[in-house]
């Protein structure tokens, strides 16, 4: 009786802290603004990983054909017709613990470039989004803000 | 996931190339829901694949330590209401799975106007094996809507992939 009580008690708690790091995980799920708010960029969840799409575009449209913004500089010709609203500049994050998430990369549209991509989450409004190649000490962080504010 | 059927069809081609055999599996009817209301600019559908080749190899013979490359052949898609694609601007086509970067395979843009099917253009490039040695796959389509809508969205699609195995 006692050897089954404890058997529920840890599955109890196994169950319980895989959904606490699952929930603590999704605190990235919303919509955010780089720094220079030329966009706007909506976190989401597919399988049990963190992807960011292009959901609006301070300046939509390319100045030189006048149409709406397409992934010009793709080094596949067959995809740069993909539009930019709806891009997927950060993809793959997994959860790491505390306030980071790793393993992904984020894509300039500008450049056609990818790089490796480290997130941490200054508060639950604030993203520290830090671009590099190779190691993580030589890159660059941009601050991007949630877009619907909540509660610090 | 919601879907009506699904048919895996299983066309071996007898030409070979070399030491190497070329399978195509196609899924059919795939269908891809987005919930209304949506809103302007990218919805996002997905559907799960669940051991996705183990079937179509089997039963050429193989199995997924011969799998020497898989490319997206051909993606179609079309929609099951009469409004058809004309709210639609565009639809990439990626995948995504948890041990491999997601990969864009497919897109058409613009959908032309009046369109039953779209027929997107699919990456040449694209190599796909790492996602089909694994046990789930994410299909994900992004469909750009031009205005918001209060009707959910709902796409199927036939989609063909082409397998190089070796003998």
């Amino acid at each position: 009786m006692k050897n089954l009580l404890l058997l529920v008690l840890s599955t109890f708690t196994l169950f319980t802290n895989s959904i606490s790091a699952q929930d603590q995980g999704d605190r990235i799920i919303g919509i955010w603004e780089p720094s220079n708010g030329k966009a706007r960029v909506k976190v989401e969840k597919i399988g049990t990983r963190y992807y960011g799409k292009i959901v609006w575009l301070k300046e939509p449209n390319d100045p030189e054909t006048g149409k709406p913004k397409v992934d010009k500089n793709n080094s596949d010709a067959n995809l740069q017709n993909v539009p930019l609203k709806g891009y997927r500049l950060l993809k793959d994050f997994n959860f790491k613990s505390g306030n980071e998430w790793d393993g992904g990369t984020i894509y300039d549209p500008e450049n056609g470039s990818t790089y490796d991509c480290v997130i941490t989450m200054k508060d639950n409004n604030t993203l520290d989004i830090r671009g590099f190649i190779g190691i993580s000490a030589f890159g660059r962080t941009d601050v991007w803000k949630r877009l619907q504010t909540q509660k610090k | 996931m919601k879907i009506l059927f699904q048919i895996i069809a299983v066309s071996v081609m007898l030409a070979s190339c070399g030491s190497d055999q070329t399978i195509t599996y196609t899924l059919k009817d795939v269908e891809f829901t987005a919930e209304g209301p949506l809103f302007e600019g990218p919805n996002t559908m997905q559907y799960e694949l669940a051991n996705a080749i183990n079937d179509t190899l089997k039963k050429a013979g193989f199995t997924k330590d011969q799998l020497e490359k898989v490319q997206l052949k051909s993606a179609s898609f079309s929609t099951t209401d009469s409004v058809g694609f004309s709210a639609f601007n565009s639809i990439t086509l990626q995948l995504a799975a948890q041990n491999t970067p997601m990969t864009n395979a497919g897109v058409i843009n613009p959908i032309p106007a009046g369109a039953k099917n779209a027929e997107l253009t699919v990456s040449k490039e694209a190599e796909l094996t790492d996602f089909f040695i694994q046990d789930k796959i994410f299909l994900v389509t992004d469909a750009n809507l031009s205005k918001d809508q209060d009707a959910s969205a709902q796409f199927k699609a036939n989609i063909v992939f082409e397998l190089t195995v070796s003998k």
